[in-house]
């Protein structure tokens, strides 16, 4: 059903369908639509929270892995508060939770990328358990600070030792324990922070701070016992000594021989003042305040000594020995006493600086020297202690780099993939603003194609009312018009008509006289069939006859057959006997031969023999060929004889066949003349119809006028119309008359011969051909016949 | 005496100039000849007795009136095939002289054909076709009307060892 052929309810009802089906899909898509935004922003906040989450998650593992650093390199921190159960932290909880399955299956690509997080990520936990076991807090700087107080130590030990070797003036050292470097650390802030980082090491501290008090306390005593010597000046002192008691002998040996006493008399002359008055000794002097006293007392009496020997000179050369015995004896043996007293002073004052400085260097041997190695003993302890520690914060730090930094960078690296994966997979902000546009856009699609849909279908249906309607009334218009002519049409055809009928009856005169003619046709007809039945009747009895003779002929070929195939038999019989014969002849001409020449004639006969059985042989051979000739032409003739037969039979045939159509052809004619009678009897009722059809004319003639009548009426209605649709009247009545004549003029056309067949039909019916009837349709027959 | 003589030397002569009578018959188209004197007899076919686990060109045994002979095809000794046999077919009973004894041995042919006399002039010597050919079986070629027959030496158509296998099937 097209488009054009619908009815006005129809097209209106799928207008206003289409519309409707047009604003379904306009709601179903922004339905759709706004549940795909709606849907789309939840995705993205999903997507979001997941991506923060894993970003969380990334910076926490940050901060985790600075907490595990600083421990290693912050001094301050000494202790690892980390988490360390891989399944607690706030990613282990995630990824041992719920929210990582609802992760895996908002983007079920992680999932991978999760199960390979979770072995490193467990690893960097379980190496925070393993930098935990292996951290000891530990000063980086201990075992090196202590081993230079150590050196400290040493070196101070050395300088001791080393000012008592070169026989220093004063010793001056660091001797209250706790002003030395390590002194002020050891009881320090330092020291105490360094206790409390180690039970062991606390121990060690208290430990050394009892040798390194006593350390100090040597040193002091050192130096209280200490006194400076003076090299030589004890010896020198003696031989001056000496060098004065042989002055003094050398005088009282003058006085004995009563010569002049010749010796030194200038006290600043004689050896000891010249070493009086040296530099060296002024310089000693001065630094030494005791030897001072008693060399500025000795002065006196030295000088007085060498007086007294120029006393003694004087008087020996006054002659008065007496006195100068007694100047010897008062005032030289005296002065030579009191210098001899005022020199062993001197010298017990050095003996006494002597013993002090024995008495510090045994000091230093006997307590210093143990005390340091105490010391530096205690040192070394501690500074293992301190290495061990060290060693611990070593191995935490290589745990750190080899195990936890690694793990946390594949665990960044997989939490990486999984951000870019989830990125990957979520929906951005942009592409939920593009689906939304999108939705946007199809809604405002669907919409104009709805309206554009809907001013269509409006345009279309309202086009088409007005245009059937148009089509209508101008086709009634038309209608009115050829309406009128028709009925004036029909009259005149009427009176035609009329005529027509007294034609009619005519031509039934006509054909009733040619049906006489026929019925006489059909008698001789019937005749002529008798006859040719008896002539078939006989030819039939003739190929009989014929077909008799022809088996007998048969019969006798066959017999002719079957001697010569006896005759040879005997011919081979024959052949055989030759063949025998000449086998014996040839056995014959053996014998001969072997009888030699008494065989000799009877070889001639074995040849003839030979020759007479291979006459015999060909003879056979000859008849036999003639004979084979003769069966071959015996079973040639037979063949013919079949195929004559054969011909006879087909005769037969065909004369039986020729009866048969003979005998059809006489129930044909017997059939024609009954349906002449009733073509006789149709005729009649023809005339009766023709008279009828005169009258019918008539009263057609009359209707046809009252038809125009209504005609002219129609054509009034129809002009309303047409001011109704188009508000014209004129035009298209103009135009309807002009197209009315042309239609008339066709019609009578088309309609006249199919009047004019109703009479063939009615009277025909089926018209008797005679070929029909009779059946002469096998015509070969005949002609074989 | 002196006639004797005569007769061994014509004897001789025909023996080594090849001439004299020749029972000829035909194999695969072409016609040989056997001299006369080896031949014991000329029969037609008759049943033969096949013995088992014998050569191919052993057919059999045959019993000649009470004597059990045995039977090569000839065709199949110079391997030309076998064909069936036909009425035509015959069996030549020739004497073998073996080693020491002499042998009745039949021989089938497709057919025999006559008893021929060889004149000298007719004989040719055997033509030599490579040094490594066997033709002492072979005593010579016979032209005759035109074709040419081979005159066999039928003691040297078997060797002796083959006449041993035909001597003890009979045996």
């Amino acid at each position: 059903m097209s488009w054009k052929n619908m009815t006005i309810g129809k097209k209106i009802a799928t207008g206003f369908g289409v519309i409707i089906i047009l604003l379904i899909v306009l709601g179903a898509i922004s339905f759709t639509g706004v549940g795909g935004i709606v849907n789309n922003a939840s995705e993205v906040i999903d997507g979001t929270s997941l991506d923060g989450e894993l970003a969380q998650k990334e910076v926490d593992h940050l901060n985790w892995i600075m907490d595990v650093n600083k421990l290693l390199t912050d001094p301050e921190v000494n202790e690892l508060h980390v988490e360390t159960d891989h399944t607690q932290c706030g990613f282990g909880k995630w990824l041992f939770g719920e929210a990582r399955k609802e992760a895996e299956t908002f983007v079920p690509s992680i999932a991978s990328i999760l199960k390979d997080i979770e072995e490193p990520h467990r690893l960097l936990h379980e190496s925070a358990i393993a930098i935990k076991k292996a951290y000891r807090a530990a000063d980086r700087t201990l075992p090196t600070f202590l081993a230079r107080k150590e050196i400290e130590h040493l070196a101070w030990a050395e300088a001791i030792q080393e000012k008592l070797l070169m026989n220093s003036e004063k010793i001056e050292i660091q001797t209250d324990h706790t002003l030395c470097n390590f002194g002020k650390w050891l009881y320090g802030e330092a020291a105490a922070k360094t206790a409390q980082s180690d039970p062991v090491l606390a121990r060690l501290l208290e430990e050394i701070k009892e040798p390194h008090k006593k350390l100090h306390e040597s040193a002091k005593e050192i130096i209280t016992v200490y006194r400076q010597i003076h090299p030589n000046l004890l010896n020198v002192l003696r031989a001056r000594l000496d060098d004065h008691r042989q002055w003094a002998a050398k005088i009282a040996q003058s006085l004995i021989e009563g010569t002049l006493v010749k010796v030194e008399t200038d006290p600043k002359k004689c050896e000891f003042g010249i070493w009086l008055e040296s530099e060296k000794i002024k310089g000693l002097m001065n630094q030494d305040p005791a030897l001072n006293k008693a060399l500025t007392a000795v002065k006196e009496p030295h000088d007085a000594l060498h007086e007294s020997a120029v006393l003694i000179n004087d008087a020996l050369n006054m002659g008065n020995k007496d006195l100068a015995e007694s100047i010897f004896k008062n005032k030289t043996e005296k002065y030579l006493e009191e210098v001899a007293g005022i020199f062993e002073q001197a010298i017990d004052y050095e003996n006494s600086l002597s013993n002090g400085r024995a008495k510090a260097i045994s000091i230093f041997k006997e307590k210093t020297t143990p005390l340091l190695h105490e010391t530096k003993e205690k040192l070394e302890a501690m500074r293992h202690k301190a290495d061990e520690l060290l060693a611990g914060q070593a191995k935490a730090s290589e745990i750190y780099a080899l195990q936890a930094a690694p793990n946390l960078e594949k665990v960044q690296k997989h939490l990486a993939e999984a951000r870019k994966e989830v990125e990957k997979n979520i929906l951005t902000d942009e592409a939920m603003l593009a689906a939304a546009q999108s939705t946007k856009r199809n809604v405002a699609i669907v919409a104009a194609v709805a309206v554009i849909a809907g001013l269509l279908l409006a345009f279309v249906i309202a086009r088409g009312i007005i245009n059937v309607l148009q089509r209508i009334t101008i086709g009634m218009g038309e209608g009115a018009n050829q309406v009128a002519s028709a009925a004036a049409q029909v009259s005149s055809s009427s009176q035609s008509l009329a005529e027509g009928a007294s034609e009619q009856a005519a031509s039934i005169e006509e054909t009733s006289s040619s049906m006489e003619e026929m019925s006489s046709m059909t008698k001789k007809n019937s005749e002529n069939t008798i006859q040719a039945n008896t002539l078939i009747k006989e030819a039939n009895q003739i190929v009989t006859r014929a077909d008799e003779s022809m088996d007998e002929l048969t019969h006798s070929m066959k017999e002719i057959s079957v001697a010569s195939e006896e005759t040879s038999k005997i011919i081979k019989t024959i052949d055989e006997i030759a063949f025998q014969t000449n086998l014996l002849a040839l056995n014959a001409a053996v014998e001969a031969a072997r009888a030699g020449e008494a065989g000799a004639g009877f070889a001639v006969v074995a040849e003839e023999v030979r020759n007479l059985a291979m006459r015999s042989a060909d003879a056979a051979k000859n008849t036999a060929e003639l004979i084979q000739d003769i069966v071959k032409k015996v079973s040639d003739g037979s063949e013919i004889v079949t195929t004559t037969n054969q011909a006879f039979v087909e005769v037969a045939g065909s004369t039986s066949k020729v009866g048969e159509i003979v005998e059809e052809v006489s129930d044909a004619s017997n059939e024609q003349s009954e349906g002449i009678v009733q073509v006789n009897n149709a005729i009649a009722e023809m005339d009766k119809v023709v008279q009828q059809n005169a009258a019918t004319a008539e009263e057609s003639a009359s209707a046809a006028e009252e038809m125009n009548a209504q005609a002219e009426q129609l054509k009034d209605y129809v002009g309303d119309l047409m001011m109704m649709v188009t508000g014209k009247k004129d035009q298209t009545m103009g135009s309807g008359g002009t197209q009315t004549i042309k239609t008339v003029s066709h019609k009578p056309k088309s309609s006249r011969p199919a009047k004019r067949m109703l009479p063939h039909g009615g009277h025909g019916g089926k018209e008797i051909r005679p070929d029909r009837v009779i059946p002469f349709d096998d015509d070969e027959d005949f002609e074989n016949f | 005496m002196a006639e004797i003589q005569e007769t061994m030397d014509q004897a001789i002569k025909a023996t080594t100039m090849k001439i004299g009578k020749y029972l000829t018959f035909s194999l695969e188209k072409e016609e040989y000849g056997i001299g006369i004197l080896k031949v014991k007899e000329i029969i037609g076919m008759m049943s033969i007795t096949s013995v088992p686990r014998t050569p191919d060109f052993v057919k059999g045994v045959i019993n000649l009136r009470g004597k059990v002979i045995p039977v090569m095809d000839l065709r199949l000794k110079f391997g030309m095939g076998e064909i069936p046999y036909t009425e035509r077919t015959c069996i030549i009973v020739v004497e073998i002289d073996s080693d020491s004894e002499t042998v009745l041995i039949g021989i089938v042919v497709d057919s025999v054909s006559e008893v021929l006399n060889i004149q000298e002039n007719e004989i040719e010597e055997t033509p030599t076709f490579g040094t490594r050919l066997d033709i002492d079986y072979i005593l010579g070629m016979a032209k005759k009307d035109g074709g040419v027959k081979i005159l066999l030496n039928i003691d040297k158509v078997l060797s002796s060892k083959e006449i041993t296998i035909l001597e003890q099937t009979t045996k």
